[in-house]
């Protein structure tokens, strides 16, 4: 007979998700900040379109590296979740982890959006 | 705690072959790359006291130290993302008859990224 899970399915399903946004989204974020020096400056100083000074607002990447941020976050802290609940603690263990780590992850979510804000601040050079 | 710390060496050990590998490295990966999360938040929160103490922070990464484990981040970052994705296809696919094959695939993306990315942080800097 199989038994119920430890591990909710909804938990399973949004750990994979949110894996796939991770994979898009970093590949974004880290072509943004450490590799923008590779590309073409041709490509950098055209004649700016609607849609490139979109894509290079600073208020577009604060939205982008928000849901980022939100989605590494639920990744790595379910994830962690999802390991320790392999060791099979106790019942009572598993919801106090869980509120801990919802806890801690919305904190370090409040601290990213402002961390963000700030660097958003810096661009428009209104700090 | 102790014995099954011991059962899961043994397990490992007897069970050594790609799915193993996979399971290990994910494992490793992901609890390093949870902990360099943490990091990365401490070290960008120095914008928040003041440009200066952001600036200072930055440079004292800015040595052959820490691009060495830049580097490796990248490595563990490619390794988790490229044998997740392995993971997913294989799970929505129904593709685990090729799992172990995938895994090298996955194996040989993290290696090719990985040498492909060493002049940038070693090089280019």
């Amino acid at each position: 007979m199989l038994s119920k899970s430890r591990v909710p399915g909804w938990n399973w399903m949004l750990q994979r998700v949110t894996a796939i946004l991770l994979a898009v989204g970093l590949v974004g974020h880290f072509l943004v900040l450490h590799y923008t020096k590779l590309f073409s400056t041709q490509s950098l100083t055209a004649p700016a379109s609607t849609a490139w000074r979109f894509a290079t607002s600073p208020i577009f990447w604060m939205v982008f590296d928000g849901f980022l941020l939100a989605a590494g976050l639920y990744h790595a802290f379910n994830g962690a979740y999802n390991v320790i609940c392999d060791y099979n603690p106790k019942p009572c263990t598993r919801r106090w982890l869980a509120g801990g780590l919802w806890i801690v992850g919305v904190a370090a979510f409040g601290l990213g959006l402002a961390i963000l804000g700030r660097f958003v601040g810096f661009s428009l050079g209104k700090v | 705690m102790g014995l099954m710390k011991l059962r899961y060496v043994e397990e490992t050990t007897r069970n050594w072959h790609a799915g193993m590998l996979s399971f290990i490295g994910q494992r490793i990966t992901g609890v390093a790359l949870v902990l360099y999360l943490v990091l990365h938040l401490f070290s960008l929160h120095k914008v928040l006291v003041s440009g200066q103490a952001f600036k200072d922070i930055m440079a004292a990464y800015n040595t052959p130290l820490f691009h060495f484990a830049e580097w490796l981040l990248l490595v563990a970052v490619l390794f988790h993302m490229f044998n997740g994705i392995r993971l997913i296809v294989a799970d929505w696919f129904g593709l685990t008859k090729l799992q172990r094959s995938m895994f090298w695939v996955a194996a040989a993306f993290t290696a090719a990224v990985s040498l492909g990315s060493i002049p940038y942080f070693f090089l280019w800097r």
